[in-house]
């Protein structure tokens, strides 16, 4: 049997149109929390001590504190500000300055479903409480390169890597790579000997960052890949804040993604 | 004996880097305090026969008086001694963190004015913005570097341990909120500043939070 080059490593199954990638696994330790934005909505993404991931609306019902900024504790996450403590589902469970009292089931946070896959942490982004995550998407082996924030709009991505990928990070002698969209949110970079899967993902509406991991077993090879590429994908930052380039003479018309046909995932449920 | 006396004013980040630098060396002082805000007592007659360039902090140690945080950090990791790693003796080590020292001083200065801006000031909004943009590309430059260190097993700025460098460049990235600069698009920096706000007598200040 042949493999081909092309199509080394790649997945079976990704995760559906409804998930979005919002960070590296490898960025949120375990018992910590860290803010992410989605679509400008703001997200608490943090794992409990036991490190399963969870993401909560990033505001206390108390006071609006943001509870990205609170602390976990155990299977708790507590807000900065009076440390509420909420469970894994959202519910309330201790507000210190009333230790005996039973909380009510009113006082609540909204929950996002979230898995992860890839190395990435995809949350749904409706919000509600136990919608089960796609449990028949096998595990996928990936090493984790780096999230990097750019000045793109969602609909320019995948018009801007076609522009800016092969030159500025792989050269021309690299061989001809393919971008190819996977799902709404996520692009496979084909180098031919390794597979790069990014995770796009609109933190506000003109700030969008990429989530990048090489696919597969980690070897020499793909730690070798990985320091180039963390050295070099910074320069997308510029050519971003750059794009689209001004035609010059000559140059055929480049067509920059718009709305509805970018074919990158770009609405997110408004929250209540 | 030998007294250390810091002009200290409670909300300025280049003073809290001195306090928290004496804090986690173990070294002993007293603060003078500075009415900074809104006094402006740092340019007035009494403090200028101390400080005559007019600012805050300045350590006065034995006689000696020091103006500047980054300068005071120097002098204070060779009073904790030859013993502690604080200021690496020679070769890349001392080069590498009187280099992060200087970026703390000269590029992350834009995020020290953005917060002043933001807390004390008047400046206009496109000032604000102005200075938003050049601290969330001196974090950016942060961020890549702990990048490539986390790559190769390292957790701090320059040596197997903390470093000046890293007190130095620690308050601006954590007070970043203030002005608005969030620490979602720095995963390694957040990872770096849990780390030091693990050091034994890691303090806060106003603007830190204190648990994390």
């Amino acid at each position: 049997m042949t493999i081909t080059n092309a199509r080394i490593n790649q997945p079976d199954a990704v995760p559906d149109h409804s998930w979005f990638p919002v960070a590296l696994a490898a960025s949120v330790d375990a018992g910590t929390s860290a803010g992410i934005r989605l679509n400008g909505a703001e997200i608490a993404v943090w794992r409990d001590a036991a490190g399963e991931i969870q993401a909560f609306e990033d505001r206390c019902p108390h006071r609006g504190m943001r509870l990205s900024l609170g602390f976990v504790r155990k299977d708790h996450i507590a807000c900065l500000y009076h440390g509420w403590q909420y469970d894994k589902a959202g519910q309330c469970r201790y507000i210190p300055a009333h230790p005996n009292l039973e909380v009510p089931k009113t006082i609540a946070v909204p929950v996002h479903a979230c898995i992860e896959w890839a190395g990435m942490i995809f949350i749904r982004a409706s919000s509600g409480t136990g919608e089960p995550g796609p449990a028949d998407l096998p595990a996928q082996e990936a090493l984790p390169v780096r999230s990097l924030y750019l000045d793109l709009s969602l609909c320019d991505v995948l018009p801007f890597l076609r522009h800016a990928l092969q030159s500025a990070i792989f050269g021309a002698d690299a061989g001809e790579i393919h971008i190819r969209p996977l799902s709404p949110s996520l692009l496979a970079v084909d180098l031919g000997n390794a597979c790069l899967l990014l995770g796009v993902h609109a933190s506000t509406q003109r700030r969008t960052a990429l989530h990048v991991v090489i696919l597969g077993p980690r070897t020499d090879a793909q730690l070798a890949l990985l320091r180039v590429l963390l050295s070099r994908l910074p320069r997308l930052r510029r050519l971003a804040q750059e794009f689209p380039p001004s035609p010059r003479q000559g140059d055929p018309p480049m067509i920059v993604g718009s709305g509805s046909t970018c074919g990158i995932a770009s609405t997110v449920e408004a929250h209540p | 004996m030998s007294e250390r006396v810091l002009y200290d004013f409670e909300l300025d980040a280049n003073c809290y880097k001195v306090r928290l630098a004496l804090s986690v060396m173990d070294l002993s002082f007293r603060t003078v305090a500075v009415d900074a805000y809104p006094g402006r007592e740092q340019q007035k007659a009494g403090f200028l026969s101390i400080n005559p360039l007019g600012r805050i902090p300045v350590l006065v140690d034995d006689g000696l008086v020091i103006d500047g945080a980054q300068a005071i950090l120097a002098h204070l990791a060779r009073a904790a001694g030859h013993a502690t790693s604080w200021l690496p003796d020679a070769g890349q080590g001392f080069a590498m963190t009187m280099q992060w020292l200087m970026f703390a001083q000269s590029d992350l200065a834009c995020a020290l004015t953005a917060r002043d801006l933001a807390l004390f000031g008047t400046g206009s909004a496109i000032e604000q913005q102005r200075l938003a943009n050049h601290s969330l590309q001196a974090f950016e430059q942060m961020e890549d570097h702990m990048l490539m260190r986390q790559a190769v097993g390292a957790t701090w700025f320059v040596a197997e341990g903390p470093t000046i460098a890293d007190l130095a460049l620690f308050p601006a990235f954590a007070l970043a909120r203030d002005f608005g600069v969030d620490h979602e698009e720095f995963p390694a920096l957040r990872r770096w500043s849990r780390r030091l706000r693990q050091l034994k007598g890691f303090m806060t200040m106003p603007g830190i939070p204190d648990y994390h």
